[in-house]
């Protein structure tokens, strides 16, 4: 197996010694001459995956080296089948999910509170932070007021600085479950460009980037290379997504499905689509959606942000 | 109530922005150029136009550093010029808050600065809008008393001095619960428009916004930092570059808060009294509205009882009403009995009734079909009483002194402004 990069080697390991306990993780660590770090986050990642990987899955990136490795986290066939999108609405999944809602809206979080379940139904947290750039009106704003399940600003209002949002979101990934704590960053256009402390604030430590394009508008996608490259220098290995928005308004896209692969193909970036409308409210003062409409509405796109990112981890741990 | 908002340059007459308010139709091109053109007509000759009436509506011009031209074109509701102003004031620094005084009096590129504009039409939105706020009105901020305050001020204050300022403040349901020396030392309508702001904005569980302070610092920007507690409870902070976001969040937030948990969540609970449970009001008050003019307080509440109001014997108000009664009757009798709340540039206006009265009314009052009210003015205080009808005019003076005694002994309330 000399193909095989050394990330995966450890993987290997792990995969012999399912039960192994976490020192012993640390030390093939080091046998296997990957510098990683024993901080807690690969640690705990590291515990994780050995407790859940399922063997096909394993066995599929024992054949990957590691050039393979960066297309896989992209383009692998994997993805989408290790969710189970419509959770939500199991009974199983009904039980996590009773802890965002209230009388049936979103329930938000401030940054002191969390989400109550029962002991036995405590799952670990995992914390992203994603940040969600593009062109003046593109909805960025929008799309995060739509992940969040609040209402959706009717018309475009200008960001004035850095708002960031947290969504609680259980899935069951791999047949575990986890609950995900997406932190959004949503940065005005026009702010970012006229204050320097934005862009660097929005990047540091991000753990994926959402490029935001609008299917009515082509210059919003010709300004996707542009912001891709105004962040390559300080990504850091974040997972990119593109997102096209106003999906609803697919009659009049200016953007074909032939320009839509090529550029999912050149950059090698998956493509998510948005439709950030509010097509139920409920009759209360504030007029906000239904919960539960809106669960169905977000959950292909969040499981798919949450096992991208799970995914992601997966593969850190081996590369580092 | 409709409304036109146009924003020109004052030199050549080129519009930057419209806002309009209601269901009615925008403003033709020709129309804005013809509101702006009899100012300047006016101009030339050697006259200063600042207001007119129709019909139905009254207008109002005013200038500002020779620069921008702001005009108010609204439903006549009998309220005094004054508040026309106001609103005007409040427009322009909002542009301020947002843009910086530099781009707005010096403007360089008309293109930039009609995009930079963009960033104020919330805000400005905002002050067109009817809501349940008193601040912009009365150009006090709207506050919120719990018997929690005291101890949320020591976890403020430790906060904000980790977080290298002195400029904080929390706030509950978009209400000032406590705030440090410093925040409160800022001018009313600083106060009024950085709260205005951050209801304009979508929910968040932080913020990092550079602001331009209208009067404190209009030129170089500071960020507002805020982050969202628990629900309805937001910490907020000015700083300058440093620390960032991230910092003080990760750092600060749980230290500082975390041990408050429990007295956020008691405090949150006196929503939408905003005023402790223990304060006793009579039952036939129905709402009120409660200025300190001299540190720029507004204290408003349409739920002063906790009982059911179905039970009293008086016809029940909506809410979206009590707060159109209160703010009609304060419109009209402020600007015309009563003095202004002022803030700092503000120019005397010499067509006011008040202004040219030898003497200052004390009290007033009106009484409707279904409703009286009862407005009191003392020193520093500016009170005013909604009540049900059942209430005999006769009580209403007495009732809206005690009241007014009632309030103001809880000591948030009264602290003097100290400079
Ligand atoms: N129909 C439809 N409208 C959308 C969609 N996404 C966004 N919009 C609308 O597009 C407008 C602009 O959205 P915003 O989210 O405010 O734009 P932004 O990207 O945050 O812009 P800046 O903050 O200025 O950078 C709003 O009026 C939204 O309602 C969508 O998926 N469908
Ligand atoms: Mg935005």
């Amino acid at each position: 197996m000399s193909h095989v990069s050394q990330g995966i080697v450890v993987w290997l390991m792990f995969c012999d010694k399912r039960c192994s306990s976490l020192v012993s993780c640390r030390c093939s660590l080091q046998v296997t001459n990957v510098k990683c770090e024993p901080h807690c986050r690969a640690t705990g990642l590291i515990r994780r995956c050995v407790r859940n990987m399922p063997l096909v899955y394993m066995a599929k990136i024992l054949e990957m080296n590691s050039a393979a490795m960066h297309d896989a986290l992209v383009h692998d066939e994997d993805m989408g089948h290790l969710v189970h999108d419509d959770w939500h609405k199991t009974p199983e999944g009904k039980i996590y999910f009773s802890s965002v809602l209230r009388n049936n809206r979103r329930k938000t979080f401030g940054l002191l509170e969390r989400p109550s379940l029962s002991p036995q139904h405590t799952p670990d947290t995992l914390t992203y932070k994603v940040f969600l750039c593009g062109k003046a009106g593109v909805g960025k704003t929008a799309t995060v007021s739509k992940l969040m399940g609040v209402n959706v600003p009717p018309v475009h209002c200008e960001t004035p600085g850095i708002l960031t949002s947290v969504l609680y979101w259980p899935a069951k990934i791999a047949d575990r479950i986890h609950m995900f704590r997406f932190h959004f960053w949503d940065a005005g256009e026009q702010a970012l460009k006229k204050f320097d402390h934005i862009l660097p604030a929005c990047m540091e430590k991000v753990d994926a980037v959402l490029f935001l394009f609008s299917f009515t508008d082509h210059p919003s996608f010709d300004d996707l290379a542009n912001q891709m490259s105004r962040i390559s220098s300080t990504d850091d290995g974040a997972l990119k997504v593109v997102v096209g928005t106003k999906y609803d308004q697919y009659a009049h896209s200016e953007i074909t499905s032939r320009e839509l692969q090529d550029f999912e193909h050149q950059h090698k970036v998956p493509i998510l689509k948005v439709k950030n409308i509010n097509k139920a409210r409920l009759n209360d003062s504030e007029k906000s959606p239904d919960g539960r409409v809106e669960l169905d509405d977000v959950a292909p796109f969040l499981n798919c942000l949450a096992e991208r990112l799970w995914y992601r981890d997966q593969i850190a741990v081996g590369l580092v | 109530m409709a409304a036109y908002l146009v924003c020109l340059t004052a030199d050549g007459g080129v519009p930057l922005f419209t806002r309009t308010k209601g269901n009615i139709k925008p403003l033709a091109f020709a129309e804005v150029g013809m509101l702006n053109g009899v100012q300047m007509f006016a101009q030339n000759h050697g006259v200063k136009l600042q207001s007119t009436a129709t019909d139905e509506a009254r207008i109002a011009w005013k200038v500002y550093h020779e620069s921008i031209t702001l005009i108010v074109v609204i439903c006549d509701d009998g309220a005094s010029d004054t508040h026309l102003y106001r609103l005007l004031d409040n427009v322009f620094h909002s542009m301020v808050l947002l843009v910086g005084l530099d781009d707005i009096i010096s403007i360089k590129n008309v293109e930039r600065l009609k995009r930079d504009l963009k960033a104020c039409y919330k805000l400005v939105d905002t002050l067109l809008e009817e809501t349940e706020f008193f601040g912009d009105l009365t150009e006090s901020v709207d506050i919120f008393l719990s018997t929690e305050n005291s101890l949320l001020q020591e976890h403020l204050e430790s906060f904000v001095h980790a977080a290298d300022s002195t400029y904080g403040c929390l706030c509950v349901m978009d209400r000032i619960a406590v705030a440090t020396t410093k925040w409160w030392d800022l001018t009313g309508q600083e106060l009024v428009l950085l709260s205005l702001l951050l209801r304009s904005l979508p929910q968040a569980s932080s913020r990092d916004i550079a602001v331009y302070l209208p009067h404190s610092s209009p030129k170089i920007p500071h960020r507002l930092l805020t982050f969202q507690l628990i629900h309805g409870v937001e910490a907020c902070v000015l700083c300058g570059p440093t620390p960032t976001l991230d910092d003080v969040r990760d750092k600060l937030l749980e230290v500082h808060w975390k041990p408050a948990l429990e007295s956020l969540r008691s405090c949150i609970r006196v929503f939408p009294r905003n005023i402790p449970l223990s304060v006793e009001l009579d039952l036939g008050i129905l709402g009120f509205i409660l200025i300190n003019t001299d540190n720029h307080r507004c204290l408003a509440t349409m739920h002063p009882n906790s009982t059911d109001e179905k039970q009293l014997p008086h016809k029940i108000l909506s809410m979206s009403r009590k707060i159109g009664i209160l703010k009609t009757f304060y419109k009209t009798v402020v600007g015309i009995y009563f003095a202004p709340v002022h803030s700092p540039d503000k120019e005397e206006l010499t067509c006011d009734l008040q202004a040219l009265l030898s003497h200052k009314a004390k009290d007033t009052y009106i009484c409707g079909d279904d409703y009286k009210c009862y407005a009191l003015n003392d020193d520093r205080y500016q009170i005013f009483v909604l009540y049900g009808s059942h209430v005999p005019t006769f009580a209403l003076r007495t009732t809206t002194q005690k009241t007014l005694m009632t309030l103001i002994k809880d000591k948030k309330f009264d602290e003097k402004k100290k400079s």
